[in-house]
């Protein structure tokens, strides 16, 4: 088979799967239909119990990032839960904060509200993290997320792998889930105690850092 | 190479045929409870969205969850209340562009409001506007395909309205839908 031959099979390839696209908009709803037949089998914001209780503890070139993210919400949950088609039997289910590391081993991503997550990143060679936003879920739904930003940025000290970064405390208002507040609380020692807890490798140097502001590291930064 | 000229080409006329010819499910109306006395009835066109669900999010309004009925990018709600406003839950929008295909479907967070909606008080028809989906998305605001063009406007809000008419033909929505087509047509 010829080069041109094979480029024509190819856009023919891609016209096929447009029409298919294209066809699913329409009355032949049941081709989009096959890709997500039920809304609700994807919604579910889970990990298995296995990744739940594991715990990865840094090695050399990694970072333990502790803290606790906390969010107060003036509006009535329940309707929101309501309206976005939450399955009834989810409406009492707690909210869930994902936070994932990026350290190679799969570890615990969900955390509840209001408690201290322990997440593994790698270390880069500037030894310098920055964090963006969570997404924290109510009802453990992915149709009501709620976007918390954090947009900061920490460089670990030398011979650091355990950094606590805070307690967030997030205040959430109206119906457009404006982030009206953010506020930082100093746990250190309720965040060591928990820290120590999960292992018993002994005494773990649990480090407070400085939070820069985001920005300040948008700027390219030598190696 | 002219028999793959001529394949390609029997492709593209069924896409038109596919899409075109679409219509909307004739199931939309039947549990249809608003008239035009007390609903507002909305349509309109998102290109390049399979699937759309809004979501009412108007606390002082009673919830409401809607998979829009959609033909061809065109969409239809259920009427809704008067007052109320609705978010996108749920988007699944394609588009080719030729050699790539653009693909994306999730559910947006609530504090997402480019795509959603404020149902005006007044009863009645509510046309949405024609709306890329796409483009609205990575901009982080509505792209209108009528650019706040008055006449392009007007004869976008007549295709969609081409389409609603089938569907609500024979219920109280009918004369309301009848009445909008002439004004637009008397504009021209």
């Amino acid at each position: 088979m010829t080069t041109k031959k094979i480029k024509i099979m190819c856009s023919i390839a891609v016209l096929v799967l447009y029409t298919v696209f294209s066809a699913a908009a329409g009355e032949f709803d049941y081709l989009a239909s096959s890709f997500i037949s039920n809304l609700d089998d994807i919604s579910d914001v889970t990990e298995s119990p296995e990744q739940h209780s594991s715990v990865v503890l840094p090695k050399q070139s990694e970072v333990m990032i502790v803290g606790k993210i906390s969010a107060i919400l003036d509006e009535d949950t329940q309707f929101y839960g309501k309206t976005r088609n939450v399955q009834a039997g989810k409406l009492n289910t707690p909210p869930v904060i994902c936070i994932d590391g990026n350290a190679g081993e799969p570890q615990r991503q969900l955390y509840s509200d209001g408690e201290f997550f322990f997440v593994v990143y790698k270390l880069p060679r500037d030894r310098h993290l920055q964090f963006e936003s969570f997404p924290y879920y109510l009802f453990a739904d992915k149709k009501t997320r709620i976007i918390l930003p954090l947009y900061c940025s920490i460089d670990v000290p030398p011979d650091v792998n355990y950094v606590y970064i805070g307690s967030f405390t997030y205040t959430v208002t109206g119906d457009n889930f404006t982030v009206s507040k953010v506020t930082s609380t100093d746990e250190y020692d309720q965040a060591k105690e928990a820290v120590t807890r999960l292992s018993d490798a002994g005494k773990i140097n649990l480090c407070r850092v400085e939070i820069k502001d985001h920005d300040e590291v948008s700027q390219p930064r030598s190696k | 190479m002219k028999k793959n000229r001529l394949l390609a080409g029997v492709v593209l006329v069924l896409l038109s045929v596919l899409t075109g010819c679409a219509s909307f499910s004739p199931d939309v109306v039947q549990d249809v409870k608003g008239t035009p006395q007390n609903s507002v009835l909305v349509y309109g066109f998102l290109q390049n969205t399979n699937k759309v669900y809004f979501s009412q999010m108007n606390h002082e309004l009673p919830p409401d969850f809607q998979k829009a009925d959609t033909s061809g990018f065109y969409f239809l709600l259920k009427p809704v209340a008067p007052g109320s406003r609705y978010a996108v839950e749920y988007i699944d929008v394609s588009k080719q562009d030729y050699p790539n295909i653009y693909y994306f479907f999730d559910f947006l967070s609530l504090q997402v409001t480019i795509l959603g909606f404020s149902v005006p008080k007044k009863t009645g028809l509510y046309y949405y506007g024609a709306v890329d989906a796409l483009a609205s998305l990575k901009a982080n605001k509505k792209v209108s395909l009528a650019e706040g063009n008055t006449d392009k406007e007007r004869k976008w809000e007549m295709r969609c309205l081409d389409k609603v008419l089938p569907a609500y033909e024979g219920t109280a929505w009918e004369s309301t839908i009848r009445s909008r087509i002439e004004e637009l047509e008397n504009d021209n």
